[in-house]
């Protein structure tokens, strides 16, 4: 609404009555930062509302501005210059959850919460409430996350490999995800993910070719029964079950976790250079030689 | 073939411990030991798996049958595993292995152990296997009969 080119043309007013509202509340983390709905800070809002409600004292001094905050999280670079601004700007600050919004015939709303700073009830008539909803991973998130077995995280967004030392990399080679596909994000900040994906993304096409671990599992088509256990148990979605009903391993996706190994009931997979022979023979080596129980090996009699 | 309750052997009884780490957090935490110098019994060897989930109960089985007193399964703790869930699936094996395969050969289940050491735990490591190999010498040989 207050953007030039947007739908009022920058300008204030109720769409339901065309009135120019005098009391504006805002309220902010609502549906984040709680229990009940999304356990995370969408990141973005604190600055926003701070921005918006400063926009909206330069336009309209006599407008009463008032944010209902749990805190202030004004993080990125230059963002506390809003919260400072907002401060000199006349606009009031309150401490505390909304619990109650209620609108009356003429579209006149009360707001009613209990400030924690003071520990009143404050009940304020506003003309106009903006909340600060939360931040969701979108439709088309979970679209991808399906059609690409990409990881998902705890909060429905895309995972990377590794939040600090491999933030744009998914488990899949060859896709990169940046901006809010894995979490709440500000402009700046999806940009330089955006940056930083395209770069892992260059890096990875620079090469002619790709170098593949060798390590990576393998299956005795004899032995598969096609039971699907391990297409379930293989994070990267590397085995999957043929026409034959003969599990598959797509070698460029595999890892060699041996996780699908340990997972099969006909003992069908194997990794290579990691063979459960190898395995067997390791363990016999050293329960025979290395550990030196040949002595008392007379008293144990194993089956 | 229920584990035999002999404790006239406890006295000078060195245990032999196989210890099955990850290559990426508990070799890595294994090797930062040995480089930090900390000091722990000579008693355990290690076999180096991919990945905490590859360990097949089997492994587990045949390192006692074949003369380990004790076998520790380590791996990068719960969230950290380079392959997202391996070890999550070590857990839920581990805990099959104990609820059926361990109890029922009659074996002590605190032979048989799991634990997450991270590439940064030199010193938990050398504390683990301290500690893990002072249990085992209190259990005594293991023996089937
Ligand atoms: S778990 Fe084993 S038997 Fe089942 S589908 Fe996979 S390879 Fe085949
Ligand atoms: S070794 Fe790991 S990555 Fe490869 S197919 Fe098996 S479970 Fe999947």
């Amino acid at each position: 609404m207050l953007s030039p080119i947007g739908p009022t043309g920058g300008h204030i007013y109720r769409v339901s009555d065309g009135k120019t509202p005098k009391t504006v509340v805002m309220i902010q983390c609502v549906g984040s930062r709680s229990l009940k709905a999304n356990p995370y800070c969408s990141f973005v809002c604190c600055s926003v509302a701070l921005k918006n409600a400063q926009l909206l004292k330069q336009e309209y001094p006599e407008m009463d501005v008032i944010i209902y905050y749990i805190d202030i999280r004004t993080t990125d670079k230059g963002n506390e210059e809003y919260y400072r601004k907002i401060r000199e700007a006349d606009v009031r600050m309150i401490r505390g959850k909304v619990g109650e919004l209620t609108e009356d015939d003429d579209h006149n709303l009360m707001v009613r919460a209990y400030s924690s700073l003071t520990g009143e009830l404050t009940k304020i008539k506003a003309d106009m409430v903006v909340l600060s909803t939360g931040m969701n991973p979108s439709k088309g998130t979970m679209e991808a996350i399906e059609v690409l077995g990409l990881g998902k995280g705890p909060n429905g967004f895309l995972s990377e490999i590794h939040g600090c030392l491999k933030p744009q990399e998914t488990k899949n080679i060859g896709i990169y995800i940046c901006g809010c596909a894995a979490g709440p994000k500000n402009i700046p900040y999806s940009v330089s993910t955006a940056l930083a994906a395209a770069s892992k993304a260059a890096a990875l096409l620079s090469h002619k070719t790709i170098i593949q671990e060798l390590i990576i599992a393998e299956i005795d088509e004899t032995l598969c029964s096609g039971c699907h256990r391990c297409e379930k148990v293989c994070e990267y979605k590397a085995i999957s079950i043929n026409d034959n009903k003969i599990a598959q391993v797509d070698e460029l996706k595999c890892k060699g976790c041996g996780v699908c190994i340990s997972s099969c009931p006909a003992r069908a997979i194997d990794l290579k250079y990691y063979r459960d022979r190898q395995f067997e023979a390791e363990i016999k080596g050293i329960g025979t030689g290395e550990l030196d129980i040949s002595q008392k090996k007379s008293i144990k009699i194993a089956n | 073939m229920p584990e035999a309750k002999n404790k006239a052997v406890k006295q000078d009884f060195e245990p032999d411990i196989l210890v099955f780490c990850c290559n990426w957090c508990s070799y890595a935490g294994a090797d930062l030991a040995g480089v930090s110098r900390f000091q722990y019994p000579p008693n355990m060897r290690i076999v180096r798996v991919m990945c905490s989930g590859r360990v097949d109960p089997s492994f587990v089985l045949k390192a006692l049958k074949e003369g380990a007193d004790g076998v520790l399964i380590t791996g990068c703790h719960i969230g950290d595993c380079h392959y997202i869930s391996g070890n999550e699936y070590a857990k839920e094996r581990f805990e099959k292995l104990h609820r059926i395969i361990i109890k029922q050969l009659g074996i002590n289940e605190k032979r048989v152990r799991l634990e997450w050491v991270s590439a940064s735990e030199g010193r938990r490591f050398a504390d683990l296997i301290t500690e893990f190999t002072n249990e085992i010498r209190g259990l005594g040989p293991l023996k089937f009969y």
